[in-house]
């Protein structure tokens, strides 16, 4: 069963993801902001970071910058309100960024095709 | 030999007769004889009381031997002389007798001449004896005086030989341990005596000793000064040379002639290390000569003996004054100036200073700061006084062109002060002038302004004016009082009442030809036609020209005015603006008949000037009127158009805000419609009416996402990115992402793109965007059936791109607002589309705008420049 490490300080997105995930058969683990990403991925063997951007604490680019060097071949997908990180070069670390929506398909499709590459 | 004095003669005979003759024959002055006859009778002679210089005996005597005799008489008299008579002398007898110390002897008979010669001979042997004897005790005593003196001159000589040796001592050591070398030579100048410091400072070989000092530095060129000197045969006087050695010590020889009995027998070289004092003497000096001050010692003569050479540099000839007197070399003076502060410093020894002020051969003056002080006076005495001497010119030039300048200064304030005080009544007057637009007040401003104490103070003003034809001169208002009685009571008044000009300009009442006598007699005097040109008030009026009459018989006839005013002093002074001639105003002090001053007068011309203005103003009033309602309507434009600013900043700020709430948003509008979605994957398990419902929260969710978007569009439209575009390529693209909703709409477009266009230089995703809006809201616009045209073409310098439909045209009321952000037309619309799309344009350098016909259809124009235009963003871009 694949594994997906879901980073999001918004706790009613961690549900709805969660259950929507479950539901197409991952394994989902949640961490709320940087730190605890960070902590989980250190004990933890995932197939896929889904990384928000904006979380108090350590935000997702300075979690993504240290995922890189920890874990290299872990893939991260960046899901952001923000579109305007793409501006920020340390987000081409991750496989793939897709801005926030309620439509979860298009997510589901980049999940899909990232964990079985 | 000659006997002096008495001889005694004894003699001694048996014979009488013999002693007769004998005694007779000796007899004599100055000779005492003593005769004996026998031995008894020698006996008895007392010879300590009687002594005998020569005795004469017989050889044979009865009763005694002439040895017993000749044994008592010598032991009484040792020298007595004895001389023996015998009438048969043997040999031996007469040898022993003459042994026995017996003078001779005289052979019988006797022979009286020889036996006196005898006698004479033998006292006279007794004398020297005598004297001999004498000589003998004296010599003994004298000898004996010497063995004492001897002895003690002895023990004199041993002390004073002790003494030598100790002073030799002495003397060596401290020739040896002396600061300074000495040599001491022989005249021919051989070294005797060198103490070690001699040796050491001047190197001298070890065989010094008895070398001349020429022989050991004749070979060398050493010392050319000193050995000429040496070398004169002799030095009779001291020498004072300094030398530098080869060595580098600096030596001072002081060679002293050392003269015995008259006559140079040696030399006394003193050798003085003074290379310390001799460098720092060279640094003082230094140190003096590169100072800025001069500075000079002078001696209690008033002779210089020291100067530096910037001290020197200020005499005339450039050189030292060193042996010169102070007062002659400085100021060319016979004594020296009691207040001369080098000469109070001899008097008191204090410090004492001033400044001088001297006259150079070539008339230039110059400024010295002098200093005096004393060199260590003794017993309050001072001996040498130092000057130290500073050129102050600069300085003291300085101060007198300050001084000049603050003169000046003074002057121009006491002006300031003047025109201050005129401004201050100027802006008294203007102040009262601007409260007012009416005519009649504004004269009667400007005539009390005129007359009051607190303003220009003349005595009487008179004001003429034009006619409203402008074609007389009239009087008009006059403002004085009309003989001095009047005078006095007024001014007592006003002076009781002192109140400022600006009061006084409101309380004073004018006085118009009706009210007053004199006003009445003079102003209803002046009525002049403009054509008289060679009146004086005419003059004035039309040449603006001013006049002041004073005693002086004046060169233009003024008796006219003189008659009305009663008075020949007056000044006349022109009243016009720039454009308008108004009238003449005459001023006098007929009353206190005080002259009217030039200042005055330029004054009164000043006030004139503004009053010009003030009666200008009351002209210009109506047409005021009118400007004033023109740029009511232009303030109101202002307005308008200051709102509209004001809405456009607003509606920055609240894109920005928009974009933060937007942001916000949207995490919670992802859970909604995540959920809704979620659940309406159970759709089975549902009733319809649920199911209905959740729809409705995703599809509004949906909305509120796209609207959401499109804020953040345009809240954040970046810097294009530029790259070579063919913008058919764009167009066709946008059309194709469309053809969905054209079809459900079954409209028709048509591409007419021009062949062959350029490549633009332009961000082609937000010019994808552009076009994309355009064809939506088209598409939106138009009818069913309807037509959509793009059109793309380009000129020399543009490209152009126009997008038309079919629909029903833009109402007017919003054509304005179109491209505001939040503005739309369609119910599902965010009103951000052509909000974003203007703004890329103008990003572009391009101008978007549209025509629009009722009922017929809207184009929509974008014009794009084919150069592209960089911005200060792309050079960033290159450069950094």
């Amino acid at each position: 069963m694949p594994k997906i490490l879901l980073v999001d300080d918004d706790k009613s997105l961690c549900l709805l993801y969660s259950t929507e995930f479950e539901a197409e058969g991952y394994e989902v683990d949640i961490a709320h902001d940087g730190h605890e990403a960070i902590e989980k991925i250190e004990e933890n063997d995932y197939d896929l970071v889904i990384l928000d951007i904006r979380m108090p604490g350590m935000d997702g680019i300075s979690a993504l910058e240290k995922i890189a060097v920890k874990k290299r071949d872990l893939s991260v997908l960046i899901n952001s309100a923000y579109s305007n990180y793409k501006d920020n070069f340390l987000t081409w670390l991750a496989e793939d960024y897709i801005i926030k929506s309620p439509d979860l398909d298009e997510l589901k499709e980049k999940v899909k095709t990232i964990v079985n590459k | 030999m000659v006997l002096k004095g008495i001889i005694n003669i004894l003699i001694v005979d048996d014979s009488k007769e013999m002693l007769t003759v004998l005694k007779d024959s000796l007899e004599g002055s100055m000779r005492r004889i003593k005769t004996v006859k026998n031995g008894s009778e020698f006996n008895e002679l007392d010879l300590d009381e009687e002594s005998f210089d020569v005795a004469i005996i017989d050889m044979k005597l009865p009763d005694i031997t002439p040895e017993e005799i000749i044994k008592k008489l010598h032991e009484n008299e040792p020298n007595i002389q004895i001389i023996i008579i015998t009438g048969n002398p043997s040999e031996s007898n007469v040898i022993t007798f003459l042994r026995k110390g017996v003078f001779d002897y005289i052979r019988k008979p006797v022979k009286i001449d020889f036996l006196e010669d005898r006698v004479l001979k033998a006292a006279e042997k007794k004398l020297l004896l005598d004297e001999n004897e004498l000589y003998m005790v004296q010599l003994a005593r004298q000898n004996k005086q010497l063995q004492m003196q001897g002895h003690r001159l002895e023990t004199l000589l041993g002390d004073t030989a002790k003494e030598l040796v100790q002073t030799t001592e002495y003397l060596k050591t401290t020739v040896r341990n002396l600061p300074e070398g000495i040599i001491l030579m022989d005249r021919e100048y051989r070294i005797k005596i060198a103490n070690i410091n001699a040796v050491e400072l001047l190197g001298l070989p070890h065989d010094y000793r008895e070398k001349s000092c020429l022989d050991i530095y004749g070979t060398t060129e050493l010392w050319p000064y000193f050995r000429k000197k040496l070398q004169t045969p002799v030095l009779e006087k001291p020498l004072n040379v300094i030398e530098i050695l080869p060595n580098d010590r600096i030596v001072l020889f002081e060679i002293v002639p050392i003269q015995i009995d008259g006559d140079v027998e040696n030399y006394l070289a003193i050798l003085k290390d003074i290379t310390m004092e001799h460098r720092h003497k060279s640094w003082l000096e230094a140190v003096m000569n590169t100072l800025v001050d001069g500075i000079t010692i002078i001696d209690r003569d008033r002779t210089i003996i020291w100067m530096n050479q910037v001290s020197a540099r200020w005499s005339e000839e450039h050189n030292t004054g060193v042996g010169n007197k102070c007062h002659s070399w400085f100021h060319c003076s016979s004594s020296p100036h009691p207040q001369c502060p080098a000469e109070q410093t001899f008097r008191d020894g204090k410090i004492h200073r001033t400044t001088l002020r001297e006259m150079t051969r070539d008339g230039e003056e110059r400024f010295y700061d002098v200093i005096t002080g004393a060199i260590s006076p003794t017993r309050g005495k001072v001996h040498q006084v130092v000057e130290i001497r500073r050129d102050v010119t600069q300085r003291a030039r300085m101060i007198t062109d300050l001084q000049n300048a603050m003169e000046n200064l003074e002057k121009l304030n006491r002006k300031l002060n003047e025109k201050i005080e005129q401004l201050s009544i100027i802006a008294q007057i203007t102040d009262t002038l601007q409260s007012t637009n009416n005519l009649n007040e504004i004269l009667h401003i400007i005539l009390t302004a005129v007359t009051a104490e607190q303003g220009l103070g003349f005595n009487r003003a008179f004001l003429l004016l034009l006619d409203s034809e402008k074609q007389y001169l009239v009087g008009k208002y006059a403002i004085g009082p009309s003989d001095p009685e009047e005078a006095g009571r007024i001014w007592s008044e006003l002076s009781r009442s002192r109140g400022t000009l600006h009061e006084v300009l409101g309380s004073y009442r004018l006085i118009t030809a009706e009210k007053n006598l004199l006003a009445k007699r003079v102003v209803s005097g002046f009525n002049i036609p403009i054509y008289k040109e060679d009146n004086i008030l005419i003059d004035s009026l039309l040449n603006h020209k001013t006049y002041n009459f004073t005693d002086k018989p004046p060169d233009r006839d003024v008796s006219y005015v003189a008659e009305l005013l009663d008075s020949n002093r007056f000044a006349v002074v022109p009243v016009h603006t720039m454009t308008d001639n108004l009238g003449v105003l005459i001023v006098d002090n007929k009353i206190t008949n005080a002259p009217i001053t030039h200042n005055q007068l330029e004054f009164l011309k000043l006030i004139t000037s503004h009053a010009s203005l003030a009666i200008e103003r009351s002209y210009l009033g109506f047409q005021l009127q009118e400007k004033y309602s023109e740029l009511g309507d232009m303030y109101n434009r202002l307005r308008v158009n200051q709102k509209k600013l004001i809405r456009a900043e607003k509606l920055s700020i609240v894109g920005q805000m928009a974009a933060q709430l937007a942001h916000e948003i949207k995490n919670p509008l992802v859970s909604i419609g995540g959920f809704a979605r979620n659940l309406l994957k159970n759709q089975d398990e549902m009733d319809n009416a649920t199911l209905k419902k959740l729809e409705i929260i995703r599809d509004e969710t949906s909305r509120i996402e796209r609207i959401v978007t499109d804020l953040l569009n345009f809240a954040r439209i970046q810097e294009p990115h530029f790259s070579n575009v063919n913008i058919n390529m764009i167009i066709r693209k946008a059309a194709e992402i469309v053809q969905v909703q054209l079809e459900q709409k079954e409209l028709n477009i048509e591409l007419n793109l021009e062949e062959d266009v350029p490549e633009i230089q332009i961000d082609s995703e937000q010019i994808h965007q552009v076009l994309l809006n355009l064809l939506t809201n088209s598409i939106s616009a138009t009818p069913q059936g309807g037509q959509i045209r793009v059109e793309s073409r380009t000129d020399d310098d543009h490209l152009w791109i126009e997008v038309s439909d079919t629909g029903p045209g833009i109402d007017t009321e919003y054509q304005e607002r179109i491209f505001e952000p939040f503005f739309t037309t369609k119910s599902a619309g965010t009103g951000l589309g052509l909000a974003i799309s203007s703004q890329i344009i103008k990003k572009h350098h391009g101008t978007i705008w549209f025509t629009s016909t009722p009922e017929k259809g809207t184009v929509f124009h974008i014009k794009l420049p084919l150069k592209h235009i960089r911005s200060d963003e792309d050079a960033k871009d290159t450069t950094g």
